[in-house]
């Protein structure tokens, strides 16, 4: 329907609504592993997927397409900048009721269970409540290079910060990752 | 290399930054260097541990979220266009318009009263009363006792209560500064117009008897003699 994604972005900022499903469509899936990746649950990363694209829809005008911005870029850019502020906003929820604090300190430094600590689901939730520790930059910046796979250039562009401050960043959000994680770890080592 | 050297390189490392031709530099160091070897050990480690960590990738943006973005924004759309982008800046800008030509406007046909009218030897006020009462004064003595004139008797009595009103507050705010000739002026205007004011309608030769007053204290004369003497002075506080 749609022969370039050119095509398609025009179409969606004259405002047609096969266009902007065509977009949800082709990008859904990377949006929404970086929303999950991000919040680490589903019904949070739901509300952010949605969030993400609604956002988008109606500032699609502003994009401008040049040989060098592609749509997605500029897609994934807006995602994480709301990922961030979804985050932050809820952080703040989540302090001014301590429930954050009393959840991380609660589990992941004294597993309940032991045998269930080598479980991948497990895991995976011990690493989201050390990851709800760090500050929503080093969040993203963790999820950008390891989950995504983004080289320091690119998650630099997206952070508006030098490579510099990435890597700095990546390293002291893996020292605080493995301190918080270090009973599971030995469980597995 | 110094230790220094090897923890940017280490940085690097863990963000998979290092070049391969550092990898040896490095490796040399670490043997001859306990501290740093052990950190070399934790990145590795770190490596390791990253490797292994679980990455879920539940299936999410499904038909459902496509409704609920749709609904939002189809929502958003409706408030945005609820009013067009010309509307929204025409309708303010005009009122803004409306409001300081009114403003305007009505600064040039009611314009405050200078200062020095109002306080002073107040000519501007003087003369624009002795415009009224003037006026007023020159209506009743081209006014007979027929029956048309009577239709208008209660007109009269109200404007000449009102300006018995304006006489006294004028007369009681130049009491200290105005000149001789003002106040016994005013004075007898008050007069006349305290009768006017009190005239009643079956009342015989009502109309003649105010204007042999007027005649009498030679009221026209010298409303018109005050109304000459201000008339420089009230051009000058008015510019």
């Amino acid at each position: 329907m749609f022969e370039t994604e050119d095509a398609l972005v025009r179409a969606a900022q004259e405002g047609r609504e096969e266009a902007f499903e065509e977009i949800f469509l082709r990008h859904r899936r990377a949006v929404a592993d970086l929303a999950f990746r991000y919040t680490g649950n589903s019904q949070d990363a739901e509300e952010l997927l949605q969030e993400i694209f609604v956002r988008s829809f109606l500032s699609i005008k502003s994009f401008r397409s040049m040989p060098d911005a592609r749509f997605f870029s500029w897609l994934y850019r807006i995602g994480v900048n709301c990922s961030m502020n979804f985050v932050k906003k809820r952080k703040s929820r989540e302090f001014r009721s301590g429930a954050a604090a009393r959840e991380f300190d609660g589990q992941a430094s004294r597993p309940q269970n032991p045998e269930a600590q080598y479980a991948g689901r497990e895991m995976r939730q011990a690493l989201n409540r050390a990851m709800a520790a760090l500050s929503p930059a080093q969040r993203m910046i963790f999820v950008l290079k390891h989950f995504e796979q983004l080289s320091t250039q690119e998650t630099a562009a997206h952070m508006k910060c030098s490579e510099g401050s990435v890597r700095k960043q990546l390293f002291r959000a893996v020292v605080k990752l493995r301190r918080a994680m270090e009973p599971y770890r030995k469980g597995v080592s | 290399m110094n230790c220094r050297e090897v923890q940017k390189r280490m940085i690097l490392w863990l963000a998979g930054d290092l070049n391969p031709g550092e990898q040896p530099e490095l490796d040399t160091h670490c043997r001859a260097c306990p501290a740093c070897s052990r950190k070399r050990a934790e990145v590795e480690d770190s490596l390791r541990w990253l490797a292994g960590l679980p990455d879920e990738r539940p299936e999410l943006g499904g038909a459902a979220s496509w409704n609920a973005i749709r609904a939002r924004i189809a929502s958003a759309s409706k408030s945005r266009r609820r009013y067009p982008l010309w509307v929204r800046i025409t309708v303010p800008a005009a009122s803004l318009g409306v409001v300081l030509l009114a403003f305007f406007i009505g600064r040039s046909l009611f314009p405050p009263p200078a200062p020095s009218a109002r306080g002073g030897d107040g000519s501007r006020l003087i003369l624009r009363h002795m415009e009224d009462v003037g006026t007023a004064f020159l209506e009743y003595m081209n006014r007979g006792d027929t029956e048309a004139d009577q239709k208008v008797f209660d007109f009269e009595k109200q404007k000449a209560h009102f300006l018995l009103f304006q006489n006294r507050a004028l007369r009681e705010s130049l009491k200290d500064a105005s000149s001789p000739l003002v106040i016994p002026l005013l004075k007898d205007l008050e007069v006349v117009l305290y009768e006017a004011a009190n005239l009643e309608p079956q009342m015989p030769g009502g109309h003649t008897f105010i204007r042999s007053l007027i005649l009498q204290k030679g009221i026209l004369f010298r409303i018109r003699y005050m109304e000459h003497a201000l008339a420089g002075k009230a051009t000058e506080v008015s510019t």
